[in-house]
């Protein structure tokens, strides 16, 4: 793929699912990835782990993995397209919307909206955390950490920094424990 | 949200719109101190208690607006409030405040982290980080699943949702023929007042 073919790709990708993204850019992880590692083959399934990552680990919020992944794709241009891509779309939308919805009590096609786009939201939410983990390569400790880490967030108010740190502490720790007793690495099939 | 006393907030008269330049600095302030949650609640600090930029309940609405629309929720409520406050340069500056500075950011902690995942120990830190982040992911979707899954008709979409974005990855279809459905399913399940 030349280069303008590939910032072309990268918008023709991303421009769709800024108008997909209910419930937020975590909706969308399952999607991006499938595009990103399957069927482009841009990075590696390990590099957008990584990737992911990196965008929780940075400030701002967390659809700038789009920039990211435009930056490590096609640079510069790569990395600005990208995120215009992800963010124009429904931005026009809302900007549009701004002045019809009105302050005050809620009309019922309003609630509707709300009430009918939420369960879609959960279901890819989760849906794309599925499938971020079930990459080929992941290991299975990830599972449990994630999981873990999902309960005690879901359940309780704990700080959302420390369960980052704590989950990321059990996972090396539970790999290196692993390691010294012998374990095959099941990372690595 | 407790600090704001609305009596007090009612006697005062409010403070003039902010300028662009208020606009795009408070948008990046908010944007980089967030971190996955509570950003919300740190919104209707800064522009309803502390910058008295908007109303309550104007707040209360656009923030609807904001997380009932697809679309990230911090550049959606950019792009009302500064639209509100400043008209079309007011969004389009609100939303670059929100973007830029943490874009920036992410290239520079990417190329840094990059490296560092080159070490062993580097990349399981990294695979470990991205483990307990979908964890908070999952929360906020389990979250999301408790506010929404309210009767029947909910249930059947979330599940029709989540098989199948797990079992195709692929959601534009999905999501593009599931939406209009639900959200008139969901219509004729809303009392009419």
């Amino acid at each position: 793929m030349n280069d303008d073919n590939l910032l072309v790709a990268l918008v023709l990708v991303f421009a769709p699912l800024s108008l997909l993204a209910v419930g937020g850019g975590g909706s969308l992880l399952g999607d991006i990835q499938q595009q990103v590692v399957v069927h482009y083959g841009w990075m590696t399934a390990q590099e957008f782990q990584e990737a992911f990552a990196i965008s929780r680990v940075s400030p701002g919020p967390g659809i700038l993995i789009v920039t990211l992944i435009g930056w490590q794709v096609a640079g510069l241009p790569g990395a600005v397209l990208s995120t215009l891509a992800i963010v124009v779309p429904s931005s026009v939308l809302i900007y549009a919307l701004a002045h019809v919805w009105h302050s005050g009590r809620r009309t019922r096609w309003q609630k509707a909206l709300t009430r009918g786009l939420a369960p879609i939201a959960a279901g890819l939410i989760i849906a794309s955390v599925f499938r971020l983990l079930a990459y080929p390569g992941a290991h299975p400790v990830a599972w449990l950490v994630a999981a873990g880490v999902g309960i005690v967030a879901f359940r309780s108010r704990v700080s959302q920094i420390l369960l980052l740190a704590v989950g990321t502490v059990i996972f090396v720790g539970a790999l290196l424990l692993l390691a010294a007793a012998g374990a095959p690495d099941l990372g690595r099939p | 949200m407790t600090e704001a006393d609305p009596a007090v907030l009612d006697s005062e008269p409010p403070p003039p719109p902010p300028s662009l330049l208020q606009l795009f600095l408070a948008f990046s302030k908010i944007s980089l101190v967030s971190f996955g949650g509570g950003v919300t609640a740190l919104m209707y600090r800064e522009f309803v208690v502390a910058r008295r930029w908007v109303a309550e309940g104007d707040f209360m609405s656009g923030l609807a607006l904001a997380q009932a629309m697809p679309g990230v929720n911090v550049t959606n409520l950019a792009i009302w409030l500064g639209s509100q406050l400043r008209g079309p340069a007011g969004a389009v500056v609100a939303c670059l405040g929100a973007l830029v500075p943490a874009a920036l950011l992410i290239i520079g902690v990417g190329a840094l982290l990059h490296e560092l995942a080159e070490t062993p120990l580097g990349a399981s830190a990294l695979a470990g980080v991205a483990a307990a982040a979908l964890g908070l992911t999952l929360a906020m979707g389990l979250r999301t699943a408790k506010f929404a899954l309210i009767d029947r008709t909910s249930l059947a979409v979330f599940a029709v949702a989540l098989v199948g974005a797990a079992v195709f990855g692929s959601i534009v279809l999905l999501v593009a023929i599931l939406a209009p459905v639900s959200i008139v399913l969901a219509y004729r399940n809303t009392p009419d007042e």
